[in-house]
């Protein structure tokens, strides 16, 4: 499948360092190489710390790498500057987690949904009207929400307002950060099919970043499991329970708590927590939660190697 | 028009010194038109006379009405604290958005500068400016200009840096909006209501200080009616003619109580720490 | 064990939060109550612990522990219930701690706070406490501040209080939402074994079904305040009643379940 798939971004050996002080670094990205396929989702998971909304302020050209490329169609994002940085912008957008944090509190849905449209010029103020009646039909809500102010909305309906206003610019990629932890468990269903409808009718690439592997695997084509900045695991979003190699990708899976689970049988979990990203070990960065850690997990960090076709997973143990 | 009555019946306080607010710029506006004497006329042969029937609050040493000094004092008094208050507030604002949304090397240049005029006693370096300046109120305007816009931009400043890091801050760059828009869709209308509080607060403040420079003879000269120039000249009457100085101060008094309370009750409606508070204290009435 | 009877709780004068609600917690046995924001669940462990916000109260109904009414005790009564026999676990048990000092001296002083042991006693309970609970090198956690403890170790030192005194009835408020998936199973294996070690009653409060699904005896689902489901594990995953249980069913993304694309 993904051979015929144009790759609209690479993310190419993308490092980001920040000084916490004179001696010590953060790596919050440890050289990190991942595809985005047109008009496909790929999910990123891993838990607090990982190195996930690094990534995507990255994708979206808030920050700049410390080493790596990012080319968005043939062309490295990390050098645009300025003018430029801000029309690329039309061609990416982001959904945020916090429906109650993403608006100007004093501006209407009407005003939140057309700016980024007048920001560019490509509607009128007096077409205002028409195109935010036009996006929140799209978002499968009431035109009659455009004179209303955020506040006065439901969760759910804050993040549907998110996700036209991201989409008013016809962006190519969506990069959506949590959004939908902050939501109760039906909206968030609702929420995932309205994104999944999107994408077929628009051909969007989306970046869907969660901690929730359960919720990315209903959504997504291909999954990427982050662990303390190192992508660990790259697979086809299939039957994941089945081919999930990784040991750390194993955890989160038995960790996932659903209704299909066996209720008799005690809950399995690794030992531990993820270390600070400060204090990253040597070698494999799992080693030290790795029920099978051998000698040269401590020596060498493992790249990410072919386990199977689309399949990608950095760990000595499998070779 | 029902609503506007509405809230100022729920805000006594306020509507009392708002409108004794507006009563005291009326008065200034229109002080040359009620007073009773014109305020530069000397008559030295009525120099000095207690507060009467003729002139209410007696003469000064040159035999000037008294009262309309003061009342033709108050449009120099007030209307120079304004545009002292503006100046400020619109000077120390900008430089402290400007400093904290595009932090860096502005922010450092601006803020050093502000922590290097703090840490002079203000009035001595207005002083100073006036001194090199030359005595003029134009030149004490921008003598407490230079001391007194330290706050609000340390005040605007923190106010963006709190509001920075939101969400709806990224959401707003990402959709394409130009610096332009930023600083005045979004940094500055999050700011205002606690600039414009802390401005209606200062005015009284403001007031004092310019007097005080024109006490000191580094203001208004004379025989511009001014009130703390008013004081200066009755200083040395204090044991015969106590009036010179008890009317100018006492009006300069009142009206610094008027502008400071209505920027106090101001505060009380805007900030909904304030408002919950006081909220609660009405349900316990009636309970 | 704790028994509450048909209690209605409003606040001031408006519609009630939480309308005749029932429940029944036996020893050893683990009650879940499910629901999405603003269901009214947290307001029913509030209730229980006598500390509605505001102006709020039961109207209507009895809570009744150990066959005694919570209802009508004082605030002496309630002092000597509260934190010896029933204790609650919370959502981020570091938020609950004074960030300016350590995790020692805080659980010594709220041991002695509810017990006449002497200082050092407390020191060891504190100390058997947070082995009991699994914490690695408990000795270094009672020097720590909560800020340098992870989640994990922060919900884990408050189980650890929770259960000082063995409680009758354990609260717990969404006691691992606020964690990483790994670590969420983690706290829950740990939970589930102190479950076993005593005979504690517990109310869990959580969004999440598959969680309470997983925990507890029985489960109740309420929504706007009202119980729309109330049975046991099997009863409400494989025979709901009501159409909004089905639904949530239904949007709990799973391993092996739907996929949208």
């Amino acid at each position: 499948m993904s051979e015929e798939r144009e790759k609209i971004i690479r993310v190419e050996n993308v490092t980001k360092e920040y000084a916490v002080s004179a001696s010590r670094s953060l790596i919050a990205c440890d050289n990190i190489s991942l595809p985005f396929f047109r008009g496909q989702t790929l999910g990123i998971v891993g838990e607090s710390g990982c190195g996930k909304s690094t990534l995507m302020r990255l994708l979206l050209g808030v920050e700049r790498p410390t080493s790596g490329k990012i080319i968005f169609r043939g062309q490295n994002i990390c050098d645009l500057k300025g003018e430029a940085l801000r029309r690329h912008r039309q061609r990416i957008q982001m959904v945020f987690q916090d429906p109650s944090e993403a608006f100007h509190p004093k501006m209407k849905i009407k005003e939140i949904l057309c700016e980024p449209l007048l920001n560019f010029r490509l509607i009128r103020k007096s077409e205002m009207k028409a195109k935010a009646a036009e996006l929140l039909t799209m978002v499968e809500l009431s035109p009659d929400l455009a004179e209303r102010y955020p506040h006065a909305l439901s969760g759910g309906q804050r993040q549907r307002i998110g996700i036209a206003r991201a989409l008013a610019l016809e962006p190519e990629v969506l990069i959506c950060d949590e959004s939908t932890s902050a939501l109760d468990v039906s909206v968030q269903k609702k929420i995932v099919e309205l994104l999944c409808r999107l994408q077929r009718e628009k051909d969007l690439t989306i970046g869907f970043i969660c901690h929730d592997i359960a919720l990315v695997h209903s959504c997504a084509h291909t999954l990427a499991v982050m662990y303390l900045g190192s992508v660990v695991e790259l697979l086809p979003c299939g039957d994941i329970e089945e081919t999930a190699r990784h040991p750390y990708t194993k955890a989160l899976l038995s960790a996932v708590f659903d209704l299909e689970m066996d209720f008799t049988k005690e809950i399995d979990s690794i030992e531990s927590e993820a270390p600070s990203p400060l204090n990253r070990p040597d070698g494999c960065p799992f080693r030290n939660r790795c029920p099978r850690q051998k000698e040269i997990c401590g020596r060498e960090k493992p790249p990410l190697r072919s386990v199977a076709p689309d399949h990608f997973a950095a760990c000595h143990l499998l070779f | 028009m029902k609503k506007a009555f509405a809230f100022l019946g729920e805000h006594r306080l306020f509507t009392f010194f708002a409108a004794m607010a507006v009563l005291v710029v009326t008065v200034a506006v229109l002080s040359p038109l009620i007073v009773p004497y014109d305020p530069y006329d000397a008559v030295t042969r009525e120099a000095l006379q207690p507060p009467g029937a003729e002139h209410w609050f007696g003469t000064d040493k040159l035999g000037r009405d008294l009262f309309s000094r003061v009342i033709c004092a108050s449009r120099t008094s007030l209307f120079s604290a304004f545009l002292l208050v503006t100046c400020v507030t619109v000077i120390g604002s900008a430089l402290g958005i400007i400093a904290g949304y595009f932090g860096g090397a502005a922010d450092s240049v601006i803020m050093r500068v502000s922590d290097m005029m703090i840490s002079f006693p203000g009035l001595v370096l207005a002083i100073a400016i006036a001194g090199i300046l030359g005595p003029s109120l134009t030149n004490a305007i921008i003598a407490v200009t230079a001391v007194s816009w330290t706050k609000y931009a340390r005040l605007s400043r923190s106010l963006v840096l709190k509001i920075k890091s939101k969400d709806y801050v990224a959401a707003g760059k990402l959709s394409g909006s130009k610096t332009k828009r930023m600083l005045f869709r979004y940094m500055l209308p999050t700011s205002l209501p606690t600039l414009l509080i802390t401005a209606t607060m200062d005015i009284g403040k403001m007031m004092l200080e310019l007097a005080a420079l024109c006490f000191l003879g580094f203001g208004a000269q004379p025989p511009t009616p001014e009130w703390g120039l008013m004081m200066n000249e009755g200083r040395l009457y204090l044991q015969t003619a106590p009036w010179l100085l008890i009317f100018p101060g006492a009006a300069m008094f009142v009206v610094v109580v008027i502008f400071n309370m209505l920027g106090d009750s101001l505060r009380d409606i805007m900030d909904p720490r304030h408002r919950r508070a006081g909220r609660r204290r009405k349900e316990v009435k009636h309970a | 064990m704790l028994e509450i009877k048909k209690i209605t709780v409003r606040y001031g004068e408006n519609p009630p939060v939480l309308e005749d609600f029932s429940l029944l917690v036996r020893r050893g046995e683990i009650v879940a109550i499910v629901g999405e924001s603003g269901s009214g669940k947290t307001t029913v462990i509030r209730a229980v612990l006598g500390n509605l916000p505001g102006d709020g109260r039961v109207t209507k109904g009895d809570i009744l522990f150990e066959g005694r009414s919570l209802l009508s005790l004082n605030r002496e009564e309630w002092r000597r219930l509260r934190g010896t026999q029933i204790s609650m676990i919370f959502q981020d048990s570091g938020a609950m701690m004074n960030p300016t000092r350590s995790v020692g001296a805080q659980f010594v002083e709220y041991i002695r706070a509810h017990s006449g042991l002497t200082k050092n006693e407390a020191r060891e309970k504190s100390l058997e406490m947070l082995s009991s609970v699994r914490l690695p090198d408990p000795e270094r956690v009672m020097k720590s501040y909560p800020f340098e403890l992870s989640g994990g170790m922060r919900q884990r030192v408050g189980i650890a209080m929770a259960l000082a005194f063995r409680p009758k009835l354990l609260l717990a408020d969404e006691p691992t939402s606020a964690l990483d998936v790994t670590t969420q199973a983690q706290i829950v294996r740990q939970m589930t074994l102190q479950k076993k070690e005593s005979d504690a009653a517990m109310i869990l409060i959580t969004h999440n079904l598959a969680l309470a699904a997983y925990m507890s005896d029985h489960i109740i689902v309420l929504k706007d305040g009202k119980v729309v489901d109330s049975g046991s594990r099997d009863h409400i995953l494989r025979r709901p009643e009501s159409g909004y249980t089905k639904n949530l069913l239904a949007a709990v993304p799973a391993v092996k379940g739907a996929r949208y694309v």
